[in-house]
């Protein structure tokens, strides 16, 4: 509905931020279950930095306006923008980061602060997604 | 040439490649790497008609989802997540809601013209 | 829903982690048990073996697909409870019904191999994890509730 709007990307991009905070969510948990376990690396989840990317690969994709002349379908096109609808969280196991003696490298406090950032960002997150609801039921009321 | 005798009609690129974009021949839908192209959502139509049933298509779809998401959230929590069914509920709710607003303005506007003295 | 899965890797440590605490008190309270249950020498001390559940796939390789992909770890479980052959504690008692008659170790008395200062710092470690489990449910419970208000007006 209305998916090529700027409210509407809005509202797809807090959509794919709560798919990927719960995703977060659930690596934090493992990670924190297995703190005794020897041998044990940790895992994060990137995906904020990959959807900085793609979005603004469309901006700046516009700004390099250097036409190419394609004068057959195969040709191939120079400035391409990602799609951002493209992204997904994608998970990564941590071997770099400094480990007690029995190899397991898990820091709780870390985990822990990961964890409460998270919680606040999916609030947030929940707020401005209800907040432009409640905003389109304002406008739909006016008859 | 010997691919294009395998009819590949799930995937939205031909398997001949174009630019940077080339399909992969896949025969079923379990095949990989297939993401069907998100399709445009102004499209013209022939007529308003057309235009009317298109939308009301579209308002039906999301209440259709919103009543499947319900549902896999009854039989398989797992695989449905709990903001999902939120939104797309909410989602139907206001699409309806826009249609009944839309649609009571054009009747609204019908009578009015009927109606000049 | 999927916040449920969360919640269940949490509860795998809790789990876990509730295991240990049982083992390390039967650890404490048998500190000086010089007699086991088959009778061939004294309680030794117990160790939990821990692993997590689903080994993920170590490599990430284009052509492995996504839907194969086991990354998401699902929590901890306890593999065995083990006992720790380390070298017994000997005490000097010929008087002891259960010191050992022949041999070198001739008047010496087996005690078990537990130091109750290890035993406490393992159970301080064992309910600190229990509390860091405890915290993520508590979260991913709020988290629940908060996506429960959305359309709420």
């Amino acid at each position: 509905m209305f998916e090529t709007s700027h409210f509407m990307k809005t509202q797809d991009l807090l959509e794919r931020g709560m798919n990927s905070s719960l995703v977060k969510r659930k690596v934090i948990s493992d990670n924190i279950a297995n703190i005794d376990v020897p041998g044990f690396k940790r895992s994060e989840v990137t995906f904020e930095e990959n959807l900085k990317r793609a979005i603004e690969s469309e901006k700046t994709e516009k700004l390099k306006n250097v036409p190419t002349k394609t004068s057959d379908e195969r040709h191939i096109n120079f400035f391409n923008s990602s799609n951002y609808k493209d992204v997904s969280p994608s998970i990564k196991t941590d071997y770099l980061s400094r480990m007690r003696a029995d190899g397991n490298n898990v820091d709780i406090e870390k985990e822990i602060t990961e964890a409460s950032h998270n919680q606040m960002h999916y609030f947030m997150m929940v707020e401005r997604l209800n907040h432009n609801f409640r905003q389109l039921n304002l406008v739909l009321r006016q008859q | 040439m010997y691919y294009s005798s395998i009819n590949s009609s799930i995937s939205q690129y031909s398997s001949t490649p174009k630019g940077n974009q080339i399909g992969i021949n896949t025969t079923d839908p379990l095949h990989f790497g297939n993401t069907p192209a998100i399709g445009k959502t102004d499209d013209i139509s022939e007529s308003f008609s057309e235009v009317l049933k298109k939308s009301l298509e579209k308002v039906n779809d999301t209440q259709v989802t919103a009543d499947d998401l319900t549902q896999k959230m009854i039989y398989n929590p797992n695989s449905v997540e709990a903001h999902e069914v939120m939104i797309a509920s909410e989602k139907a709710r206001i699409s309806l809601t826009f249609t009944k607003t839309v649609v009571d303005g054009i009747i609204r506007a019908y009578r009015d013209l009927t109606n000049l003295r | 829903m999927g916040i449920f899965s969360s919640i269940n890797v949490s509860s795998t440590g809790l789990t876990s982690q509730r295991l240990r605490m049982d083992v390390i008190s039967n650890n404490i309270a048998n500190s000086t048990t010089t007699r086991n249950t088959n009778g061939d020498g004294p309680f030794r001390r117990d160790r939990v073996i821990m692993t997590p559940i689903n080994l993920r796939t170590r490599w990430n390789s284009p052509a492995y697909p996504f839907g194969l992909r086991t990354d998401e770890g699902q929590g901890v479980k306890v593999m065995k409870i083990e006992k720790d052959m380390s070298p017994l504690r000997l005490v000097y008692d010929p008087s002891h019904p259960d010191s050992i008659k022949v041999g070198e170790k001739k008047g010496y008395v087996e005690f078990p191999n537990i130091n109750i200062v290890t035993e406490m710092t393992d159970m301080i470690s064992a309910s600190r994890s229990y509390e860091a489990n405890v915290q993520m449910i508590n979260g991913s419970k709020a988290m629940f509730n908060k996506a429960m208000e959305i359309g709420r007006a």
